[in-house]
């Protein structure tokens, strides 16, 4: 057959989404190709009523009037308060509000500038569980299934938002308190393909500068407060600072000199208390909420250029309150949703290790279809130094079955075991903390990592985790992530 | 709580976020505007009617109207014009003399047998897809699926569509299109 012409955007798209499942289709381009042109052709020209449209409008909002929305099933009945009626600014260790303050803080215009560092330059790489800082991934909380993580059942979100973040606080009723976890063992079985690792791998470090820094030195340099004299203190720098706006739907703005990250809060002092949960008939789709998460960026000038496209971060819709009266539960409306643009680094995509997409956040409120925060905001650059990565395949599915990153908890006495199948790994970069050497700081590093996704699982039941990491590093692949055993703790005598 | 008059304006943006998408779906069910116009007046108007079953733990708002549209459909073909097991216009083709816009009969007649084999659910998921243009996200959250198995039942259903159509077709499209 002659080759098919004119393959538009959609029918590229279409066809990827066949291949996607079926790659064997490929085969029959051709033939698919003709029928999706096909449909695509006999597609009915819609021609509508624009009057009909708005005859019907006006019967429906007629009708609509006599209607009480709260009577709806499971609507909850609650008058929705802010934790906090009252609220004292955190942050700067001077109360200073500016309306303008110019900060110069390196122009990282569209991609990141890497810097070669040359080969293992950033140390022995070892993984610790307890240096990992979950606060600057926000992607989602870690779940954890393995680690008795029933102590809920509804997923908090990380978002640092300051004071509260959303959760549903109301008269009479409570959080379902922490129900008994079943002891459970998992068994993780690698379903995918097989798959080759090349040897050498960049790690990535971000380098902390001292633009911000310099920038608010200058300020502390000209400060005169009457009450202290400054001048009396040596070599004085602002570490952190807090500038608030001052009108309604204002922002705060954190700035961390330290770590070079920048955080934007709502200045609680300028939003309106809520009085009511957002409307299921009101709430903006996802495309809307991406919309107003990169109108946000565009607005106060925030680069994307380090990151990918915006993305909803999957969260559970409802979490459950139980009413103190011993009445049946309901379930609360989110008020956010978390917007999660992944960074990238040469083409890598940023993980948390969790497995989920790492990078800057925001929270879009979906009442007042606002953002109320921003978070992870990267300064700086990034360094490189290339170190060996792990190619013996088996190793890797042995760190996989014992449950990656994170290990496999196992409980002798557990009655029940859960097969976890575990698909394909796609390529990426694990976000770790390092502690430097000697010092109580650390830095972040990015390391080449396989992301094996969790396919299926036999008992879905207390099982939150989507993936499975394992950073190809060396060092971290030869510590020992076994299968955890619950040591005999010998009776007192 | 929201105020009357705060929940009146909240179903102006519903309604004016899913009016024409709700005709365009019940259209692809019955081939023809005047029915389309009926059913989704009825439609919206059932959807406030029966506002006290909406459960908001079963599901978005908008993946029951479009259950509505659906069942109101069924309920057009069914009840009122007595065809028995019929859901909507597709499982009427070629066998009866129904009521269809002219340039519809005459645009679908090449792909129309192919498509009337199809369950329904395939079917809405190929026009969704294709004819919509929805993500498959988009085509979950409106038939109350899952967005991966949406795309495999599509993936499935081109395939099945490849192989329903003879060689013949496949060369006469090719000849009398490119």
């Amino acid at each position: 057959m002659e080759k098919i012409k004119n393959i538009t955007p959609l029918l590229k798209e279409i066809l990827d989404d066949i291949y996607s499942v079926d790659k064997s289709l490929k085969a029959h381009e051709d033939s698919l190709i003709i029928i999706i042109q096909e449909l695509l052709r006999a597609k009915p020209e819609i021609k509508i009523d624009e009057i009909f449209i708005s005859e019907l409008r006006a019967k429906v909002l007629e009708k609509s009037k006599l209607l009480d929305f709260q009577s709806c099933k499971n609507m909850p009945n609650i008058s929705w308060a802010w934790p906090f009626k009252k609220f004292v600014f955190v942050g700067a260790t001077m109360a200073l509000i500016a309306t303008v303050i110019l900060i110069n803080l390196p122009k990282g215009g569209g991609n990141l500038a890497i810097k070669d560092m040359g080969d293992n330059a950033f140390g022995d790489i070892l993984f610790s569980p307890s240096t990992a800082d979950q606060k600057s991934s926000d992607s989602s909380v870690l779940r954890s299934g393995e680690e008795g993580a029933g102590s809920s059942s509804f997923i908090e979100s990380t978002v640092p938002l300051g004071m509260g973040s959303g959760s549903i606080s109301s008269e009479g009723l409570d959080m379902v308190a922490p129900f008994y976890y079943e002891p459970t063992n998992y068994n993780y079985v690698y379903a995918g393909k097989d798959f080759e690792v090349s040897d050498k791998g960049e790690v990535y470090r971000r380098t902390a500068g001292d633009a911000v820094k310099n920038e608010l030195k200058k300020i502390a340099g000209k400060m005169n407060l009457n009450f202290i004299n400054l001048d009396n203190f040596q070599n004085t720098n602002i570490n952190s600072m807090e500038i608030s706006e001052d009108r309604e739907f204002g922002y705060s703005i954190y700035i961390d000199a330290r770590q070079n990250n920048v955080s934007i809060n709502m200045n609680w002092e300028k939003w309106p208390s809520r009085d009511s949960f957002p409307s299921p008939l009101s709430m903006p789709n996802d495309e809307e909420i991406i919309s107003i998460s990169d109108k946000f960026l565009s607005d106060y000038g925030i680069n994307k250029g380090k990151y990918g496209k915006g993305e909803i971060v999957e969260q559970q819709e409802y979490y459950i309150l139980e009413s103190k009266e011993g009445g049946a539960p309901a379930r609360g409306i989110i008020e956010n949703v978390s917007v999660i643009y992944p960074l990238e680094i040469n083409g890598q995509t940023v993980y948390d290790q969790g497995g989920n997409k790492y990078g800057m956040g925001l929270s879009v409120d979906l009442k007042y279809k606002k953002v109320t925060g921003a978070y992870n905001i990267v300064i700086g650059d990034i360094e490189s130094s290339v170190y060996d990565i792990e190619t013996d395949t088996t190793k890797i599915l042995n760190f996989v079955k014992n449950g990656g990153m994170f290990g496999n908890y196992t409980y002798p006495e557990a009655k029940k075991t859960v097969n976890v199948e575990i698909g394909d790994p796609k390529k990426g970069l694990v976000q770790i903390w390092k502690t430097e050497e000697g010092k109580y700081s650390s830095f972040e590093l990015f390391v080449p990592a396989l992301i094996f996704p969790v396919n299926s699982v036999s008992d879905q039941t207390n099982f939150y985790r989507s993936s499975i990491v394992v950073p190809l590093v060396g060092e971290m692949m030869n510590q020992d992530n076994g299968p955890v055993r619950v040591l005999d703790i010998p009776a007192a005598e | 709580m929201p105020d009357k008059q705060e929940n009146t304006e909240n179903f102006a943006g519903f309604y004016d976020k899913h009016v024409k998408k709700i005709f365009n779906f019940i259209y692809y069910k019955t081939h023809h505007k005047e029915t389309a116009e009926d059913l989704t007046q009825e439609t919206f108007m059932k959807a406030l009617d029966s506002f006290k079953n909406f459960d908001l733990k079963k599901g978005k708002f908008s993946t029951w109207l479009y259950q509505i549209a659906r069942n109101t459909v069924i309920d057009f073909y069914r009840t009122k014009k007595n065809f028995v097991n019929v859901d909507d216009v597709w499982d009427l083709a070629g066998k009866e003399n129904i009521l269809r816009d002219l340039d519809v009969s005459g645009k679908l007649k090449d792909v129309e047998k192919y498509l009337a084999k199809l369950k329904p659910e395939q079917r809405e998921i190929v026009i969704l897809r294709v004819w919509e243009g929805y993500s498959y996200k988009e085509i979950a959250e409106i038939l109350g699926k899952n967005e991966v198995n949406c795309r495999v039942v599509f993936s499935r259903t081109i395939h099945t569509l490849k192989n329903e159509m003879p060689l013949s077709v496949f060369i006469a499209m090719l000849l009398f299109r490119f």
